[in-house]
């Protein structure tokens, strides 16, 4: 199959460089949310490279095993890193056409967070505490509700390509820049909701917290340490970029380059630069304002999103066509 | 002309060897059980041949058939291998070699069973289920049909001592009866109208004259639910259910996988066979679609949903399959809806990633429930709560159903990601139908599908969770250790297959697209066969495209990327400490989560599906219980009311038997004159 | 017969995408828990239908709608919030909206709905010239809308936002289908909105002095008696 009128070297160079922007860039956007949230609740900010010293310090730790646990435990951290570092592989950011993005469509993106997820709830459950138990449950439930959310957007973001292969997507949207689209409108406010669920942050789940019953995350991830919990920060600050970025592929595309020069890429990357700080920054403010829900009250918000994109669904076909 | 049998023959034998190997190997091992592996790996070979054959039968598309003297007067016994029947039968073949592997080391482990007639009811059961696929008349049909039926109850109360395991075999003995006879139904209608060029009588009853009659659209509707509702019953259909969580777990595991991976197939087969073969898709209307579909929704949401809440591996497993059939309906509902309003590609599709979801399901399910047979074994109970820290003892099986549960909670690059995927890019072709609902109806299914599956993983992370992961929660899995070396191999070959059909889809969709040509007459879109191994896609040429094989490729290329980040970053040394756990000093197994708190959300979200009662002690009791019972709604508000009705139809019944001769004569009496005087004047 | 309308793209997106945005505005009041907040977002459904009205006038260079959407504006978006403000204020409620049927199910519900409408209106904006295909499907999906937040709201404030969220949709049917009704009609029912909420707001101290609550089962069993 012909995958891209790139050549072979560009392309390897772009998805390279993808891979590595996304790496390094996870922790730094964390450390910018973070920055914007001390602010805004009148904190000193603790930097923007906070995240990348919590990171570099954890790897120079030693890893303590806890007594009784599995392969499996110790295998988890990387096999989330990997599910999740192989999907900035597909995700178009800094062209619009990746080589490797005919191996995985949007479903398949949905499938490997969802991949990673269970890792997660694995290695939550291998050491046998209550507390693993609770991360790796409630972790499996918000996201048995958000993921039927996440395929009713991805559906509605394709109706103009009829197809869920990304780039297509975005080259259809691309196309259509000068028109309103009711029907992204929904779908926008449905990823939001979903953003926050899937990513652990307010209202659902406090990235900050470390009070037992209330985590959800944080549950998962407590008998972690060193170079492992390192690994899994990393995942998790990857999986909130990831998302991102595929909210500014499907309702901000405008600025990414259809052709690979050094020109259109160096603007691409700002003007994607300045997409993740203001959304950095919208996060932080949601954040800010929303307490968090009770954790029955979560089938509502993501209930919420699931029919607002599929509203947006319905929205297409009696206005956009 | 070749010396090499054709594909029928090859089936034709293996037929015959499996029908003799039951009773050949039933009269050896009432001598000696020593020779029981031996015997089960004769009857794997037949498991080979027969996938090799059914597999040569999707390679070249030739429509084999034979007529072999027996049966009726003037219906003689008919058999053919068509594409269809060879796609079953290569499901049948390969997954049922994995299943007698296993058995052979785990039959040995199991001092109570009795083995000849086991093996005698294991062997007949394969046979009759082949035998369904190659029948090619509705009186052999019928006869293997039953058959299956008879010898898979002997298969349920294997265990007969035992009053649950009775009950369950008698409900599925009823069921599956009152499946049969709307099968029979079904048929009854195909043949009564006269076919056109043949000779009246019993011949109408071949499948080939069946396929020819032409059914008015009524009686076509007829037709089609009869055969809905009785393959139905075989297949789980909701509320046609209740039998299959109750019969499934409670067989020796390698029947249950048998039951569970293969039989449920054969269902899907004869719904196949019969809408689409018999009465051609031609009769079929757009809107019988629409149920279909949603029905399958609801199964696979209602399936997965009381999967979540039980405790036996085995009966969550068997609810799981009510999901994995309710997929295989959404997708035949899909085919049904997109081919008969004019959109045959998405409608093939439909109906390829349904059978492509048949045999994945066949492949894993069975693997799983061969898993859940060594978790029981290993524990002593079959109670999820009594299990936990299996993986450490048993690190290969573990590796293995970790595997199986991967790819059957629908994740990439699994096998049921790949049929699951299929299924959602024909439901996107949701924009070319004409009309809100209809498309309404297609993304609600498509919503319950994913649903059902992230809901299946929640379902697949308590059943490893609990079972694999964490500390023993009870003396026997604190004492279980590795399973048998055929045991093993067994399991492997299963997981080899899930592994085959996710890596090489566009290999398998080529068998498929000839399945499917025979069936509509329409193909796949020849760049999807075209695309090479590596390729998938659906629909050409601006639609999706995914590739298992790099993306596992990627995975693999990442995750030693890392593993080798601590070491650049650090140091990378490891040491065993207690675990921490928030500090809290007390730690005992029961501090995990029970199999119960981790189906409490879904309790909690979906309420309305289950039918729960619940006791709180009162504080003035001496020993406080809790006590929570969950049921199927469909006992409370379907079963009992009729088993009811049916308890006062027979006490009414009961009224006219009185115990005296001379009444009795009355009624031989009336009984006569009444024929004589119907026979008179009507 | 009114001219037909504009065919020019960018305005007639505009106005579906005011239109869709409406009907949003309706959903998030059926998922809305917070009473200050229903209100909130009713006052911004009043800023969609100004604008929308605007939109309409403009493009159909019909003057008196620019005074409709001056009257929206100073009515629904000033006047009646701020009443309703008042009303939460004097009558001390705060808090979260009680339901009969639980939220999800709601929701589900007016998804119901949504297909419903849009399925009715089909062969309606088939026919409409004037209307930017659809926009009549959307504006009885959010009439029906708030009709369900009507009935499975419990408390009686709740009930006349449903009440006036019902009536926004009308407004808007009727300034997309036909670029509005004559003026007098059009201020008859604003007065009569005002009035009603009037009304309503001293019904609800009478209500709750009878009651002490202005749960609306109290009001259910003084009917049985």
């Amino acid at each position: 199959m012909d995958v891209s009128p790139l050549s072979l070297r560009s392309g390897f160079f772009l998805e390279g460089a993808q891979l590595l922007l996304a790496i390094i860039g996870a922790p730094l956007l964390a450390g910018w949310i973070g920055l914007c949230r001390a602010l805004l609740s009148n904190r000193s900010p603790a930097g923007i490279l906070q995240p990348w010293r919590d990171l570099l310090r954890l790897f120079r730790k030693e890893t303590l095993l806890p007594e009784g646990t599995s392969f499996l435990f110790r295998a988890v951290p990387y096999l989330v890193f990997a599910a999740l570092a192989s999907s900035t592989l597909f995700i178009p950011f800094l062209g619009t056409d990746p080589p490797l993005a005919p191996v995985a469509d949007a479903v398949v993106l949905v499938g490997l967070f969802s991949l990673a997820r269970m890792m997660m709830a694995f290695g939550a459950m291998d050491a046998g505490t209550p507390f693993g138990d609770l991360g790796g449950r409630r972790e499996m439930m918000v996201g048995f509700l958000a993921e039927p959310a996440t395929l009713m957007i991805l559906f509605t973001a394709s109706l103009w390509s009829h197809s869920t292969s990304l780039p297509a997507i975005i080259h259809s949207l691309l196309d259509a820049s000068d028109k309103f689209h009711p029907s992204l409108l929904f779908a926008l406010l449905a990823f939001i909701l979903v953003f926050l669920a899937e990513n652990g942050r307010l209202p659902i789940d406090n990235p900050a917290t470390h009070l037992e019953l209330t985590m959800i995350h944080e549950a998962m991830i407590l008998e972690y340490s060193g170079p492992l919990l390192a690994m899994m920060e990393w995942a998790s600050q990857l999986k909130l970029i990831l998302y991102l970025l595929i909210g500014a592929d499907f309702f901000f595309p405008a600025g990414l380059p259809k052709v690979l020069s050094a020109g259109a890429l160096a603007g691409g990357l700002l003007l994607l630069s300045l997409k993740l700080l203001v959304a950095g920054g919208t996060l932080a403010v949601i954040e800010t304002l929303l307490a968090k829900l009770r954790i029955f009250r979560v089938p509502e918000f993501t209930a919420l999103a699931y029919l607002l994109a599929t509203m947006g669904f319905l929205i297409h076909f009696v206005l956009e066509v | 002309m070749t010396l090499l049998p054709d594909p029928l023959e090859t089936s034709l034998l293996v037929l015959m060897f499996w029908g003799m190997m039951a009773v050949l190997g039933f009269f050896i091992l009432r001598i000696s059980r020593t020779f029981l592996s031996p015997l089960l790996f004769l009857l794997a070979a037949g498991g080979v041949t027969l996938a090799s054959s059914g597999l040569s039968g999707l390679t070249s598309p030739a429509d084999l058939h034979r007529v072999v003297p027996g049966g009726l007067p003037g219906l003689p016994f008919h058999f053919r291998q068509d594409p269809l029947s060879s796609f079953f039968l290569l499901l049948l073949g390969g997954a049922a070699t994995g299943i007698l592997i296993f058995s052979a080391g785990y039959l040995r482990s199991l001092p109570t069973l009795r083995i000849p007639s086991f093996f005698l009811r294991t062997a007949l059961f394969l046979a009759s289920m082949e035998g369904v696929l190659l029948a090619d008349d509705a009186y052999l049909f019928m006869v293997f049909w039953e058959t299956m039926a008879l010898v898979s109850y002997a298969l349920v109360v294997t265990e007969s001592n035992r009053e649950e395991v009775r009950n369950a075999g008698y409900l599925y003995l009823l069921m599956a009866h009152f499946g049969s006879l709307l099968i029979l139904a079904a048929f009854f209608f195909l043949a009564s109208r006269e076919p056109p060029g043949l000779a009246p009588g019993l011949s109408a009853f071949t499948f080939e004259a069946m396929g020819k009659s032409n059914p008015t659209g009524g009686v076509a509707l007829l037709i089609f639910v009869c055969a809905l509702l009785g393959f139905g019953a075989k297949a789980g259909l909701i509320p046609l259910h209740v039998w299959l969580p109750e019969a499934h777990p409670v067989a020796p595991s390698p029947a249950s996988a048998l039951l569970s991976g293969i039989m449920l197939k054969t269902a899907v087969y004869g719904l196949l066979r019969v809408s689409f073969g018999l009465l051609g898709p031609g009769h079929l209307n757009y809107s019988w679609g629409v149920p279909v579909l949603l029905a399958g929704g609801f199964m696979a949401l209602f399936g997965i949903l009381h999967a979540l809440l039980q405790s036996d591996p085995k009966k969550l497993l068997a609810y799981s399959s009510i999901e994995n059939i309710g997929i295989i309906f959404l997708g035949i509902g899909l085919a049904i809806l997109y081919i008969r309003s004019g959109h045959p590609v998405a409608g093939e599709l439909a109906l390829g990633a349904s059978l492509y979801h048949a045999i994945n399901h066949a492949f894993f399910k069975s693997l799983l429930f061969l898993g859940a047979g060594t978790m029981i074994h290993a524990s002593g109970t079959n109670d999820l709560n009594t299990m936990g820290g299996l993986l450490r003892r048993m690190p290969f099986s573990g590796v293995l159903v970790l595997g199986g549960i991967l790819c059957i909670s629908g994740l990439p690059p699994g096998n049921g990601f790949v049929s699951e995927w299929l299924l959602l890019q024909a439901s996107l072709q949701a924009g070319t139908l004409s009309g809100t609902l209809l498309r309404s109806a297609v993304l609600l299914g498509a919503a319950l599908l994913v649903l059902a599956s992230a809901l299946a993983a929640m379902g697949f992370v308590k059943f490893y969770g609990i079972g694999y992961l964490g500390i023993p929660r009870s003396e026997g899995a604190q004492k279980a250790h590795e399973v048998s070396i055929p045991e093993r191999i067994g399991m492997a070959w299963l997981m080899a297959g899930c592994l085959l059909l996710a890596l090489l889809p566009v290999q398998m969709l080529k068998g498929i697209d000839i399945v499917l040509h025979s069936l509509t007459g329409t193909s796949l879109p020849t760049a999807t066969l075209s695309s090479g191994w590596l390729w998938l896609l659906p629909l050409p040429p601006q639609g999706a495209s995914y590739s298992p094989a790099l993306l596992l490729g990627l995975l693999g290329l990442l995750l030693p990327l890392g593993g080798f980040l601590p070491r650049v970053f650090g140091r990378s040394s490891f040491r065993k400490t207690p675990v921490w756990g928030c500090g809290y000093e007390i730690r005992t197994p029961r501090m995990q989560d029970s199999s119960g708190s981790f189906g409490q959300p879904i309790r909690h979200f979906f309420a309305n599906f289950f039918l729960m009662k619940r006791h709180l002690p009162d504080p003035s009791e001496k020993d406080p219980v809790f006590e929570l019972t969950v049921e199927d709604p469909h006992w409370a508000f379907l079963y009992r009311p009729a088993f009811r009705l049916f308890q006062g139809l027979a006490a009414l019944a009961e009224r006219v038997r009185t115990g005296r001769i001379s009444v009795y004569l009355v009624y031989s009496f009336g009984t006569l004159i009444l024929l004589l005087t119907v026979f008179r004047w009507m | 017969m009114p001219p037909p309308f504009p065919q020019h793209l960018l305005a007639n997106h505009l106005v579906g995408f005011l239109g869709s945005a409406l009907l949003l505005s309706s959903f998030a009041m059926l998922a809305q828990r917070r009473m200050t907040s229903l209100v909130r977002i009713f006052a911004l459904q009043g800023i969609l239908l100004t604008l929308s009205t605007l939109a309409v006038a403009i493009l159909s260079s019909e003057s008196h709608l620019l005074f409709s959407a001056l009257f929206t504006l100073a009515f629904k978006v000033v006047l009646l919030p701020a009443i309703l403000f008042r009303l939460l204020d004097k009558l001390h409620i705060q808090g979260e909206v009680e339901s009969l049927v639980n939220v999800p199910s709601t929701m589900v519900l007016g998804l119901g709905i949504v297909v419903f409408s849009f399925t009715l209106a089909a062969p309606i904006s088939e026919l409409a010239s004037t209307v930017s295909k659809g926009l009549i499907g959307v504006g009885l999906a959010s009439l029906l809308l708030s009709f369900l937040m009507m009935i499975t709201r419990r408390k009686a404030l709740t009930q006349v936002l449903g009440f006036l969220g019902m009536e926004n949709a009308l407004f808007f049917s009727a300034i997309n289908a036909t670029y509005g009704m004559p003026m007098v009609v059009e201020l008859g029912v604003a007065f009569d909105v005002l009035v009603g909420t009037f009304v309503f707001g001293i019904f609800f101290f009478q209500i709750r002095e009878t009651f002490e609550s202005l749960d609306l089962k109290h009001m259910d069993t003084t009917s049985m008696e």
